[in-house]
Protein backbone atom coordinates (compact mmCIF):
# COMPACT_ATOMS: atom_id res chain seq x y z
CA UNK A 1 0.00 0.00 0.00
CA UNK A 2 1.55 3.38 -0.90
CA UNK A 3 1.65 6.61 1.08
CA UNK A 4 -0.37 9.32 -0.70
CA UNK A 5 -0.20 13.04 -0.28
CA UNK A 6 -3.43 12.97 1.81
CA UNK A 7 -1.96 10.65 4.06
CA UNK A 8 1.17 12.50 4.39
CA UNK A 9 -0.74 15.80 5.23
CA UNK A 10 -2.74 14.07 7.69
CA UNK A 11 0.09 12.51 9.35
CA UNK A 12 1.73 15.99 9.86
CA UNK A 13 -1.30 17.28 11.05
CA UNK A 14 -1.50 14.80 13.81
CA UNK A 15 1.88 15.19 14.92
CA UNK A 16 1.60 19.14 14.75
CA UNK A 17 -1.49 18.06 17.10
CA UNK A 18 0.46 15.78 19.67
CA UNK A 19 3.35 18.87 19.47
CA UNK A 20 1.29 21.87 20.02
CA UNK A 21 -0.04 19.98 23.05
CA UNK A 22 3.12 19.58 24.54
CA UNK A 23 3.95 23.30 24.11
CA UNK A 24 0.45 24.23 25.47
CA UNK A 25 0.65 21.95 28.37
CA UNK A 26 -2.16 20.60 27.13
CA UNK A 27 -3.81 17.80 29.90
CA UNK A 28 -7.11 18.50 28.71
CA UNK A 29 -6.89 17.59 25.13
CA UNK A 30 -5.12 14.78 26.24
CA UNK A 31 -7.30 13.43 28.07
CA UNK A 32 -9.81 14.18 25.75
CA UNK A 33 -9.96 11.83 22.85
CA UNK A 34 -8.66 13.72 20.35
CA UNK A 35 -5.02 13.67 21.03
CA UNK A 36 -5.30 9.95 22.16
CA UNK A 37 -6.87 9.08 18.73
CA UNK A 38 -4.11 11.26 16.61
CA UNK A 39 -0.98 9.11 18.71
CA UNK A 40 -2.92 5.76 18.03
CA UNK A 41 -3.24 6.78 13.94
CA UNK A 42 0.29 7.79 14.15
CA UNK A 43 1.29 4.22 15.89
CA UNK A 44 -0.98 1.97 14.46
CA UNK A 45 1.10 2.49 11.26
CA UNK A 46 4.75 2.40 12.85
CA UNK A 47 3.32 -1.36 14.46
CA UNK A 48 1.52 -2.90 11.29
CA UNK A 49 5.15 -2.26 9.18
CA UNK A 50 7.07 -3.74 12.14
CA UNK A 51 5.01 -6.63 12.18
CA UNK A 52 5.31 -6.86 8.85
CA UNK A 53 9.09 -6.49 8.80
CA UNK A 54 8.92 -9.00 11.93
CA UNK A 55 8.00 -11.82 9.51
CA UNK A 56 10.82 -11.74 7.65
CA UNK A 57 13.62 -13.89 8.31
CA UNK A 58 14.27 -17.74 9.06
CA UNK A 59 15.15 -17.07 12.69
CA UNK A 60 13.66 -15.00 16.04
CA UNK A 61 17.37 -13.04 15.85
CA UNK A 62 16.97 -12.12 12.03
CA UNK A 63 12.99 -11.28 12.26
CA UNK A 64 13.61 -8.87 15.23
CA UNK A 65 16.75 -7.19 13.26
CA UNK A 66 14.23 -6.89 10.24
CA UNK A 67 11.51 -5.29 12.19
CA UNK A 68 14.18 -2.95 13.95
CA UNK A 69 15.81 -2.24 10.81
CA UNK A 70 12.26 -1.08 9.37
CA UNK A 71 11.02 0.70 12.41
CA UNK A 72 14.14 3.05 12.88
CA UNK A 73 14.01 3.59 9.32
CA UNK A 74 10.48 4.90 9.22
CA UNK A 75 10.95 7.03 12.60
CA UNK A 76 14.51 8.46 10.48
CA UNK A 77 11.78 9.09 7.66
CA UNK A 78 9.67 11.62 9.05
CA UNK A 79 11.49 13.27 12.42
CA UNK A 80 8.29 15.43 13.46
CA UNK A 81 6.38 12.47 13.37
CA UNK A 82 9.48 10.43 15.55
CA UNK A 83 9.45 13.71 17.92
CA UNK A 84 5.51 13.57 18.29
CA UNK A 85 5.39 10.16 18.90
CA UNK A 86 8.80 9.39 20.89
CA UNK A 87 9.32 12.47 22.85
CA UNK A 88 6.30 14.87 22.47
CA UNK A 89 3.23 12.90 23.98
CA UNK A 90 5.03 11.60 26.99
CA UNK A 91 5.53 14.68 28.03
CA UNK A 92 2.14 16.36 28.25
CA UNK A 93 1.46 14.71 31.61
CA UNK A 94 -0.10 11.25 33.32
CA UNK A 95 -2.64 10.71 30.79
CA UNK A 96 -0.14 11.26 27.82
CA UNK A 97 1.94 8.74 29.28
CA UNK A 98 -0.33 5.84 29.50
CA UNK A 99 -0.84 6.57 25.98
CA UNK A 100 2.74 6.16 25.44
CA UNK A 101 3.28 3.31 27.49
CA UNK A 102 0.51 1.50 25.77
CA UNK A 103 2.52 1.89 22.70
CA UNK A 104 5.66 1.17 23.90
CA UNK A 105 3.92 -2.42 25.67
CA UNK A 106 2.44 -3.44 21.76
CA UNK A 107 5.99 -4.36 20.93
CA UNK A 108 5.73 -7.39 23.91
CA UNK A 109 4.62 -10.06 21.47
CA UNK A 110 7.41 -9.45 18.62
CA UNK A 111 10.00 -10.11 21.54
CA UNK A 112 8.16 -12.60 23.54
CA UNK A 113 9.33 -15.49 21.06
CA UNK A 114 13.36 -15.01 21.73
CA UNK A 115 12.23 -17.17 24.86
CA UNK A 116 11.88 -20.01 23.30
CA UNK A 117 15.06 -19.37 20.92
CA UNK A 118 17.20 -18.43 24.57
CA UNK A 119 19.09 -21.18 26.15
CA UNK A 120 17.53 -19.78 29.79
CA UNK A 121 14.19 -20.34 28.63
CA UNK A 122 12.28 -20.16 31.85
CA UNK A 123 14.84 -19.14 33.95
CA UNK A 124 14.41 -15.93 32.02
CA UNK A 125 13.20 -12.79 34.38
CA UNK A 126 9.18 -12.28 34.14
CA UNK A 127 9.95 -8.63 32.37
CA UNK A 128 12.62 -9.09 30.04
CA UNK A 129 10.49 -7.88 27.06
CA UNK A 130 10.12 -4.76 28.72
CA UNK A 131 14.16 -4.69 29.40
CA UNK A 132 14.64 -5.29 26.02
CA UNK A 133 12.00 -2.74 24.76
CA UNK A 134 13.33 0.24 27.60
CA UNK A 135 16.98 -0.30 26.17
CA UNK A 136 16.23 0.43 22.29
CA UNK A 137 13.64 3.47 23.83
CA UNK A 138 15.86 5.17 25.62
CA UNK A 139 18.48 5.18 23.08
CA UNK A 140 15.74 6.00 20.14
CA UNK A 141 14.79 9.06 22.68
CA UNK A 142 18.17 10.58 23.36
CA UNK A 143 18.49 10.57 19.62
CA UNK A 144 15.88 12.09 19.18
CA UNK A 145 16.17 14.82 21.79
CA UNK A 146 19.81 15.30 20.44
CA UNK A 147 18.47 16.06 16.98
CA UNK A 148 19.94 12.92 15.09
CA UNK A 149 16.40 11.36 14.42
CA UNK A 150 18.02 11.02 10.23
CA UNK A 151 20.89 9.01 11.83
CA UNK A 152 18.77 6.41 13.54
CA UNK A 153 19.45 3.70 11.33
CA UNK A 154 23.42 3.51 12.24
CA UNK A 155 22.21 2.26 15.33
CA UNK A 156 20.70 -0.33 14.08
CA UNK A 157 24.00 -2.70 15.44
CA UNK A 158 24.43 -0.96 18.80
CA UNK A 159 20.09 -0.89 19.27
CA UNK A 160 20.06 -4.74 18.02
CA UNK A 161 22.83 -5.75 21.09
CA UNK A 162 20.72 -4.13 23.49
CA UNK A 163 17.12 -5.78 22.45
CA UNK A 164 18.88 -9.52 21.96
CA UNK A 165 21.17 -9.47 24.84
CA UNK A 166 18.88 -10.08 27.61
CA UNK A 167 17.49 -13.18 25.38
CA UNK A 168 20.86 -14.22 24.34
CA UNK A 169 23.66 -13.17 27.00
CA UNK A 170 26.02 -10.83 25.10
CA UNK A 171 28.15 -13.29 23.33
CA UNK A 172 25.53 -14.62 21.10
CA UNK A 173 24.01 -10.87 20.25
CA UNK A 174 27.92 -9.19 20.00
CA UNK A 175 28.13 -12.05 16.98
CA UNK A 176 24.84 -11.09 15.30
CA UNK A 177 25.64 -7.28 15.87
CA UNK A 178 28.54 -7.45 13.59
CA UNK A 179 26.41 -9.59 11.68
CA UNK A 180 24.45 -6.61 11.22
CA UNK A 181 26.62 -3.36 10.98
CA UNK A 182 29.07 -5.75 8.45
CA UNK A 183 32.07 -4.45 10.46
CA UNK A 184 33.42 -3.66 13.49
CA UNK A 185 30.59 -2.03 15.83
CA UNK A 186 30.82 1.77 17.29
CA UNK A 187 32.17 1.03 20.73
CA UNK A 188 33.32 3.55 22.75
CA UNK A 189 35.04 4.12 26.40
CA UNK A 190 33.26 3.34 30.04
CA UNK A 191 29.92 6.16 30.48
CA UNK A 192 30.44 7.09 26.86
CA UNK A 193 26.95 7.58 24.70
CA UNK A 194 25.19 7.77 28.41
CA UNK B 1 6.24 19.10 44.38
CA UNK B 2 6.67 15.12 43.77
CA UNK B 3 2.89 14.77 45.12
CA UNK B 4 1.58 17.36 43.04
CA UNK B 5 3.91 16.19 39.46
CA UNK B 6 2.95 12.68 40.47
CA UNK B 7 -0.91 13.65 40.73
CA UNK B 8 -1.29 16.07 37.40
CA UNK B 9 2.05 15.70 35.31
CA UNK B 10 5.08 18.52 35.99
CA UNK B 11 3.82 20.03 32.72
CA UNK B 12 0.01 21.10 34.85
CA UNK B 13 1.88 21.75 38.04
CA UNK B 14 2.03 25.38 39.00
CA UNK B 15 3.68 26.97 42.03
CA UNK B 16 0.64 28.13 43.69
CA UNK B 17 -0.64 24.31 44.11
CA UNK B 18 2.94 23.46 45.27
CA UNK B 19 3.07 26.01 48.02
CA UNK B 20 -0.43 25.31 48.26
CA UNK B 21 0.11 21.94 49.32
CA UNK B 22 3.35 22.27 51.27
CA UNK B 23 1.48 24.69 53.58
CA UNK B 24 4.18 27.64 52.48
CA UNK B 25 4.36 31.11 51.94
CA UNK B 26 4.93 31.98 48.38
CA UNK B 27 7.59 34.42 49.39
CA UNK B 28 9.52 31.32 51.14
CA UNK B 29 8.67 29.82 47.88
CA UNK B 30 10.61 32.45 45.83
CA UNK B 31 13.57 32.75 48.34
CA UNK B 32 14.35 29.42 47.69
CA UNK B 33 13.55 28.51 43.95
CA UNK B 34 13.67 30.92 40.88
CA UNK B 35 11.03 28.76 39.45
CA UNK B 36 8.68 25.80 39.13
CA UNK B 37 11.80 23.95 36.97
CA UNK B 38 14.58 24.56 39.97
CA UNK B 39 12.24 23.28 42.25
CA UNK B 40 11.57 20.48 40.26
CA UNK B 41 15.45 19.89 39.71
CA UNK B 42 16.14 20.23 43.71
CA UNK B 43 13.09 17.94 44.33
CA UNK B 44 15.07 15.31 42.19
CA UNK B 45 18.26 15.85 43.43
CA UNK B 46 16.93 15.58 47.34
CA UNK B 47 15.78 12.05 46.38
CA UNK B 48 18.61 10.84 44.93
CA UNK B 49 20.58 11.68 47.98
CA UNK B 50 18.32 9.62 49.98
CA UNK B 51 17.94 6.52 47.70
CA UNK B 52 21.77 6.70 47.62
CA UNK B 53 21.25 6.75 51.52
CA UNK B 54 19.30 3.62 52.16
CA UNK B 55 21.66 1.72 49.54
CA UNK B 56 24.38 2.87 51.46
CA UNK B 57 22.29 1.76 55.15
CA UNK B 58 22.10 -1.56 53.61
CA UNK B 59 25.30 -2.22 52.48
CA UNK B 60 27.45 -4.32 55.62
CA UNK B 61 30.84 -5.61 55.64
CA UNK B 62 29.58 -8.98 56.81
CA UNK B 63 28.31 -9.36 53.42
CA UNK B 64 29.51 -10.05 50.33
CA UNK B 65 29.69 -7.54 47.49
CA UNK B 66 27.37 -8.85 45.85
CA UNK B 67 24.85 -9.48 48.47
CA UNK B 68 25.27 -6.19 49.52
CA UNK B 69 24.73 -4.40 46.24
CA UNK B 70 21.25 -6.76 45.82
CA UNK B 71 20.32 -5.37 49.55
CA UNK B 72 20.73 -2.02 48.83
CA UNK B 73 18.75 -2.01 45.18
CA UNK B 74 16.24 -3.74 47.49
CA UNK B 75 16.30 -0.97 49.72
CA UNK B 76 15.65 2.05 47.21
CA UNK B 77 12.73 -0.12 45.51
CA UNK B 78 11.30 -0.51 48.97
CA UNK B 79 11.41 3.25 49.61
CA UNK B 80 10.34 4.30 45.98
CA UNK B 81 7.63 1.95 46.71
CA UNK B 82 6.78 3.74 50.01
CA UNK B 83 7.19 7.18 48.61
CA UNK B 84 5.93 6.44 45.00
CA UNK B 85 6.19 10.10 44.16
CA UNK B 86 9.66 9.66 44.37
CA UNK B 87 10.15 7.07 41.86
CA UNK B 88 7.58 9.10 39.61
CA UNK B 89 10.10 12.17 39.85
CA UNK B 90 13.20 10.33 39.76
CA UNK B 91 11.78 8.15 36.18
CA UNK B 92 8.59 9.96 34.90
CA UNK B 93 8.56 13.22 35.30
CA UNK B 94 12.06 14.28 33.72
CA UNK B 95 10.63 12.92 30.48
CA UNK B 96 7.93 15.46 30.84
CA UNK B 97 10.39 18.34 31.51
CA UNK B 98 11.78 20.60 29.31
CA UNK B 99 14.96 20.08 28.04
CA UNK B 100 17.10 21.16 31.01
CA UNK B 101 14.99 18.60 33.32
CA UNK B 102 15.53 16.00 30.68
CA UNK B 103 19.51 16.90 30.88
CA UNK B 104 19.27 16.75 34.58
CA UNK B 105 18.06 13.02 34.12
CA UNK B 106 20.49 12.15 31.72
CA UNK B 107 22.93 13.66 34.32
CA UNK B 108 21.66 11.30 37.01
CA UNK B 109 22.08 8.13 34.65
CA UNK B 110 25.37 9.20 33.79
CA UNK B 111 25.92 9.08 37.75
CA UNK B 112 23.84 5.75 37.37
CA UNK B 113 26.64 4.81 34.81
CA UNK B 114 29.77 5.16 37.09
CA UNK B 115 27.85 1.81 38.39
CA UNK B 116 28.35 0.33 35.23
CA UNK B 117 31.43 1.36 34.19
CA UNK B 118 32.52 -0.69 36.83
CA UNK B 119 31.20 -3.87 35.63
CA UNK B 120 32.08 -2.91 32.04
CA UNK B 121 36.13 -4.13 33.43
CA UNK B 122 34.15 -7.82 33.81
CA UNK B 123 32.44 -7.45 30.44
CA UNK B 124 32.93 -10.91 28.49
CA UNK B 125 32.65 -8.41 24.56
CA UNK B 126 34.21 -5.38 25.87
CA UNK B 127 34.51 -3.25 24.37
CA UNK B 128 30.31 -3.12 24.09
CA UNK B 129 28.95 -0.62 21.95
CA UNK B 130 28.87 3.23 22.60
CA UNK B 131 25.21 2.85 23.77
CA UNK B 132 25.08 -0.04 25.83
CA UNK B 133 25.75 1.04 29.24
CA UNK B 134 22.50 3.67 28.46
CA UNK B 135 20.20 1.30 26.91
CA UNK B 136 20.59 -1.04 30.00
CA UNK B 137 19.81 1.72 32.56
CA UNK B 138 17.06 2.75 29.84
CA UNK B 139 15.88 -0.61 30.25
CA UNK B 140 15.75 -0.74 34.25
CA UNK B 141 14.05 2.47 34.21
CA UNK B 142 11.41 1.12 32.04
CA UNK B 143 10.42 -1.32 34.65
CA UNK B 144 10.37 1.39 37.31
CA UNK B 145 8.31 4.02 34.65
CA UNK B 146 5.80 1.43 33.87
CA UNK B 147 4.99 0.55 37.08
CA UNK B 148 4.76 4.04 38.93
CA UNK B 149 2.91 5.10 35.47
CA UNK B 150 0.15 2.43 35.94
CA UNK B 151 -0.29 3.17 40.07
CA UNK B 152 1.34 0.23 40.87
CA UNK B 153 4.83 1.12 43.03
CA UNK B 154 4.10 -0.66 46.13
CA UNK B 155 4.76 -3.29 43.44
CA UNK B 156 8.85 -1.67 42.92
CA UNK B 157 10.01 -4.74 45.14
CA UNK B 158 8.99 -7.23 42.98
CA UNK B 159 10.85 -5.80 40.56
CA UNK B 160 14.78 -6.88 42.01
CA UNK B 161 14.99 -9.96 40.14
CA UNK B 162 14.31 -8.41 36.46
CA UNK B 163 16.15 -5.38 37.59
CA UNK B 164 19.29 -7.46 38.62
CA UNK B 165 19.01 -9.40 35.60
CA UNK B 166 19.28 -6.47 33.64
CA UNK B 167 21.77 -4.31 35.28
CA UNK B 168 24.32 -7.41 34.98
CA UNK B 169 23.30 -8.90 31.71
CA UNK B 170 25.50 -7.14 29.20
CA UNK B 171 28.69 -7.60 31.20
CA UNK B 172 28.64 -11.43 32.10
CA UNK B 173 28.02 -14.74 30.99
CA UNK B 174 24.46 -15.73 31.00
CA UNK B 175 24.69 -18.56 33.49
CA UNK B 176 26.32 -16.10 35.68
CA UNK B 177 23.60 -13.21 35.26
CA UNK B 178 21.08 -16.07 36.60
CA UNK B 179 22.48 -16.96 39.07
CA UNK B 180 22.48 -13.38 40.40
CA UNK B 181 18.96 -12.91 39.60
CA UNK B 182 18.41 -16.38 41.60
CA UNK B 183 19.84 -14.94 44.56
CA UNK B 184 17.74 -11.82 44.31
CA UNK B 185 15.01 -14.30 44.20
CA UNK B 186 15.81 -15.70 47.31
CA UNK B 187 16.25 -12.20 48.66
CA UNK B 188 12.64 -11.10 47.88
CA UNK B 189 11.37 -14.01 49.30
CA UNK B 190 13.41 -13.44 52.65
CA UNK B 191 12.30 -10.19 52.84
CA UNK B 192 8.39 -11.37 52.02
Amino acid sequence: MGTTVRDERERAADAARVEQAERESGQELVEGEILCGAYERLTVGLLEKTAQRCDRGAEWPQRIRSGLEGLLGELAAEPEVARAVMRSLPAVGPAGYRCYMGFLEAFVPFLAAGRDFSEAQQELPAEVEMLAIGAAETVVVAEIAAGRTRQLPSLLPAILFSVLMPFLGPEKAMVLMRDASGGPPRTGQPGAGV
Amino acid sequence: MTATCAERGYAETTVEEVVGRAGVPPAAFAENFDNKEACALAAIDLIVAESIGVASAAYSPDLSESESILRGVMAILELWAARPSFADMACVQPRQMPQRGYDAYALGAQAMALIADRLQAYSLTAPLPETAVRATLGGIAMLIRREVASGRAERLPRLLPDIIYGALAPFLRQEEVLRYTQLARELQLEGG
